[in-house]
């Protein structure tokens, strides 16, 4: 990882834990007084090496596991912030990552609402976390993942 | 059922163990066997969660 590739990957992760949101590309290069060119490199080469995804067809980013940059049907708030998670897991990371919280979404075999509480380091609530891929194929299709 | 379930604690868990060092500036990916050693950690074994080759 170069240099660029890492103050650009950790402002992405600072602002997705201080926000709930990803920075675009063109605000990453003035917050870090970068050309734009040398965030759009940076982005391809984080991409490359699998330290984040990027929306298809753009530059900007889609997945910082366990953040996501678009909306899911996994949320997780805290007070008055919230995350979206790529997936339960993920959604369970962030409650890590960010202290005591709700994660919210719905059960992908019945629809039924679903939340989880994360207190004093335990959670609080009833379900499963389903891996349906092996984890030596979390890469092939990390959407599906 | 195909594939693995994981309860919520130890989805918590490992989340708190796989992601401990992530925003750091200096964060590497983990090779392969980091990332066996961090799922056997929690419990997860077995051909499943093997890793043949490098993961994220």
């Amino acid at each position: 990882m170069t240099h660029t590739e890492r103050t650009v990957r950790h402002a992405i992760y600072a602002a997705f834990l201080a926000q709930g949101l990803a920075p675009s590309t063109a605000t990453l290069a003035t917050q870090l007084s970068l050309p734009l060119a040398d965030v759009i490199d940076a982005m391809r080469g984080l991409a490359a090496q699998h330290c984040l995804t990027v929306q298809p067809g753009t530059d900007e980013v889609w997945m910082a596991h366990p953040f996501s940059a678009i909306e899911t049907r996994c949320v997780v708030r805290r007070g008055e912030r919230q995350w979206f998670a790529n997936c339960a897991w993920d959604a369970f990371a962030i409650l890590a990552l960010v202290g005591d919280g709700r994660f919210e979404t719905r059960s992908p075999a019945t629809g039924e609402s679903l939340t989880f509480e994360a207190r004093d380091g335990r959670i609080h609530g009833d379900g499963l976390v389903h891996f349906l891929v092996p984890a030596r194929d979390f890469w092939k299709d990390i959407a599906f993942t | 059922m195909r594939g693995a379930a994981v309860t919520p604690q130890a989805a918590y868990a490992l989340g708190k163990d796989w992601y401990a060092t992530r925003l750091d500036f200096d964060w590497e990916r983990p090779g392969a066997a980091q990332v066996e050693a961090a799922f056997a950690r929690h419990g997860l074994t077995g051909p499943f969660w093997a890793l043949p080759t490098e993961v994220g």
